[in-house]
């Protein structure tokens, strides 16, 4: 079976803590040039660049995905991810409820830029996006599956904004899989994912962070619906037991998370 | 103030009716409050949370009850009015933690329970 490449957490201009520079233009060539597949678009707490992402990744050939990194009401960072981008904006409509409205400070943040496919500059977001949402985790799962979502608790293995650095503790809710930082085997020094799937995506704030690290899954074809399905299968195996990687592999097998050398 | 260190255990009962709390759900009858842990983060409270405690935080979900009973907290106080989802409550009933609310922060409400637990003579500020 064919295997693809996904970075699924990925920041544009639009996050008021990325480069002024990483549009969804250039990250889409670039993950077309680096040999990414798929690439999800998760600024936090918002998909508003999601149509000009949409855009750039039909014109690289490479399957978008839509999302966003919620900060959760217990400021866990989770990245929630769709198929289609209606379903994305409708799900960024329920956290944009419910999200206070603090002005952005420019001399703490970049300005939140909404950009479209030319990376012309369309509007900018005033309020800042990164703040607790008034989603807490479970409620956030349940809202983002009910939208036929995936929902990940981002760098879970981080000392701050993670399920472990804010909870302590792995909720038993159905999450999709986790996100890892580290490599597999120190990850799992650090902490327990139990018998939960991870991936592992770049978390680019730079141009140059992308595709750093990546996950690649094995499928029919490469979209949504069978990276949900990949994950599914890996999630009922239920095996927590680490393969061993190659010795000289550059992008790793299902699950692990890969360097460029 | 007298015998800083050693708090009194006061009732579930008396510590809601002297902090002017809401009761969500009561803890069980004979409930006794021993000390406060006051914090937002929750690994922190899972830390170091006492049994016996009431839990202040503005951390107003399920996965508070789940802290609370780990650490064999007594009670949770939501402060500042959070607003407190069905599933918290329902959590609280099944486990038999107290779960009450105060429109107070959090500094204040651990102020009026530290001098109700730490100075039991003294009359706690309304």
């Amino acid at each position: 079976m064919p295997r693809y490449r996904a970075d699924l957490h990925v920041h544009s201009c639009l996050s008021p803590c990325a480069d002024i520079d990483v549009s969804p233009r250039t990250l889409a060539r670039r993950a077309a040039s680096l040999g990414l597949d798929m690439l999800a678009l998760t600024d936090h707490n918002s998909c508003a660049n999601g149509p000009a992402h949409q855009d750039c990744c039909r014109q690289e050939r490479i399957v978008p995905v839509f999302g966003m990194e919620l900060t959760t009401l217990e400021e866990v960072h989770c990245l929630c991810l769709f198929e289609d981008l209606d379903g994305a904006l409708d799900f960024q409509n329920l956290v944009y409820s419910g999200l206070s409205r603090f002005p952005v400070d420019e001399n703490f943040y970049y300005p939140q830029l909404l950009v479209n496919s030319q990376e012309e500059i369309l509007d900018q977001v005033y309020f800042l996006l990164t703040p607790a949402s008034a989603l807490d985790i479970s409620t956030a799962l349940s809202e983002v599956h009910q939208r036929g979502g995936i929902f990940v608790p981002a760098h879970i293995d981080k000392p701050r904004d993670s399920l472990f650095s804010q909870l302590g503790f792995l909720p038993t809710d159905p999450f999709d899989a986790v996100e890892i930082t580290l490599p597999p085997d120190e990850s799992t020094k650090r902490i327990r994912r139990g018998k939960l799937p991870f991936v592992a995506n770049s978390d680019c704030h730079i141009l140059e962070d992308l595709a750093q690290r990546y996950t690649e899954f094995e499928a029919e074809h490469c979209s949504f619906g069978e990276l949900k399905k990949a994950l599914a299968i890996a999630r009922a195996r239920g095996n927590d037991q680490l393969p061993q990687p190659p010795t000289n592999w550059v992008a790793g097998v299902w699950g692990f998370p890969s360097r460029k050398t | 103030m007298n015998n800083l260190l050693e708090p009194q255990a006061v009732r579930s009962e008396t510590v809601a009716q002297d902090l002017g709390l809401e009761i969500i759900v009561a803890a069980p009858q004979g409930t006794l409050i021993s000390s406060g842990f006051t914090s937002d983060l929750l690994s922190d409270a899972m830390a170091n949370a006492q049994e016996g405690c009431a839990f202040l935080t503005i951390q107003a979900h399920k996965n508070t009850v789940a802290v609370a009973t780990l650490t064999g907290a007594s009670a949770i106080f939501v402060c500042s009015s959070r607003t407190v989802p069905e599933d918290m409550i329902q959590s609280c009933k099944d486990e038999g933690i107290g779960l009450y609310r105060s429109t107070e922060n959090q500094f204040i409400l651990s102020g009026k329970l530290y001098q109700l637990l730490y100075t039991p003579n003294a009359s706690v500020p309304s």
